[in-house]
């Protein structure tokens, strides 16, 4: 199998001095679904931002064999789909058109490739008909669906989530999982909902205070129950 | 949450908003220039100009509670501005500050039939087919969309605060707490930009504002 990412000690403090990541070591293959756990500031969203190099710790993080760096940046946000957790930070634009096509208009697609994208981006999360509604009008659960819409539009080799299931009710929370447990695209989740992980996800990475716990198959993590009990996940 | 949009009006059904945004832009230029450029005394034409006015908006539908209410948020700021111009001297400043008043009204109810009778996004979209600056389409762009959310934001604050303060608070208190409600609010819109500005960049965007045609 492909390793589409590699991560390598990688280590990351931010600029006021706070260690956020401490030698973290991670290999995911293509076709993963891998759900990152953990407690509150353990690091997993810092992690995720260096997937598609918003954050650079010491460039040791290798996307399908491309160096995370300046020079490969565009390439590599165009592989590595990266939805933030608050909707309100992922639609910035007036309209859900406007917001899904933004990806595909910074690749310098045609007109009418944006539209196709936009159809199918929509089309994909069941919110076709909300193309020209207006973003802060949506409801939560609304926002949260167009929020993966506007990555599903850049056609992305890898979902990188951040909590996607947060703040939903269980019927919109049921439905997000079903769709993407349906697609088959690499993905990377960091979330507190372990059931959502553990009908999803094959693989587990447990973080504590910036470092990777334990990463196993999904099985043997959920099999140890001291190592939940030891990262508050229990 | 309960606030107002400023096109709250502008998906209504008449002839004023059925009509090309662009026209409805140049017109509404036109309109404000004629307004600001005529004599502070001319109130036979500001009387017309007002005429017209609500014409346009006995036309639109749109309910004039609504616009009248938009109008008047203005006027204390124009008029806290212009409130020297009275004791200028050598001119009849009386006259000029009253002036000055009829003209911002005028100038700002235009804007307001404006905007109720024409959905945001398209009027950005009109201004980007005029060749508008797409750094000021953006900026427009990005207020409209986080106005909200500020709003939203600071009545949430407010909230908080009202449940925990039992209702007892002096007035002195009052203005100490929404002091640091508005400092809170600028650090975290602060914050949101920064989150905002690497979503964008998450999705290409590289420092390029790039349209689609």
């Amino acid at each position: 199998m492909e390793k589409i990412i590699e991560i390598k000690n990688l280590s990351y403090s931010y600029p006021d001095g706070t260690a956020a990541l401490d030698n973290v070591n991670l290999s995911v293959f293509m076709g993963d679904c891998v759900g990152i756990l953990g407690p509150n500031g353990a690091g997993k969203t810092t992690l995720l931002l260096h997937l598609n190099g918003i954050l650079n710790g010491n460039s040791s993080v290798k996307i399908g064999g491309l160096t995370v760096d300046e020079k490969n940046l565009s390439v590599i946000r165009s592989k590595v789909g990266l939805v933030f957790q608050d909707p309100d930070d992922q639609l910035f634009m007036p309209t859900v058109f406007d917001d899904v096509a933004f990806g595909p208009v910074n690749m310098d697609m045609g007109t009418g490739e944006v539209q196709k994208r936009v159809d199918g981006a929509l089309d994909s999360v069941d919110m076709k008909e909300y193309k020209e509604r207006i973003s802060h009008h949506l409801s939560y659960g609304e926002k949260k669906r167009i929020s993966l819409a506007t990555v599903l539009s850049m056609n992305p080799e890898i979902l990188v989530l951040d909590e996607p299931t947060g703040n939903l009710d269980p019927k919109h929370r049921k439905e997000f999982i079903k769709f993407l447990s349906a697609t088959d695209i690499t993905k990377i989740i960091a979330s507190h909902d372990i059931d959502m992980v553990k009908s999803i996800c094959n693989k587990v990475a447990i973080m504590d205070k910036g470092s990777i716990a334990a990463f196993d198959t999904k099985e043997n993590i959920f099999k140890n129950k001291d190592l939940l009990k030891l990262h508050s996940l229990y | 949450m309960q606030h107002s949009y400023i096109d709250k009006y502008a998906g209504l059904d008449s002839f004023l908003h059925g009509l090309d945004p662009r026209a409805k832009v140049i017109v509404s230029f036109i309109f404000i220039f004629a307004v600001v450029l005529s004599n502070p005394t001319a109130y036979l034409s500001f009387a017309l100009y007002g005429l017209a006015l609500l014409i346009l908006l006995a036309v639109s539908k749109v309910p004039s509670s609504f616009v009248f209410k938009k109008t008047l948020i203005v006027i204390p700021f124009v008029a806290l501005v212009a409130l020297s111009i009275p004791f200028m001297k050598g001119k009849d400043g009386l006259a000029l500050f009253t002036g000055i008043l009829i003209k911002s009204y005028l100038s700002i109810f235009c804007m307001t039939m404006l905007t109720s009778t024409t959905k945001f996004p398209r009027l950005l979209k009109a201004m980007e087919r005029m060749k508008v600056p797409s750094i000021f389409i953006m900026i427009m762009s990005f207020m409209y969309r986080y106005l909200f959310v500020l709003i939203d934001e600071f009545h949430r604050m407010q909230r908080a605060r009202d449940s925990r303060s039992l209702g007892r608070v002096g007035r002195w208190d009052t203005v100490k707490v929404l002091s640091n409600i508005i400092g809170v609010l600028f650090v975290r819109s602060y914050e949101r930009a920064e989150r905002v500005y690497l979503s964008m960049c998450s999705r290409g965007f590289n420092g390029e504002i790039k349209t689609l045609d």
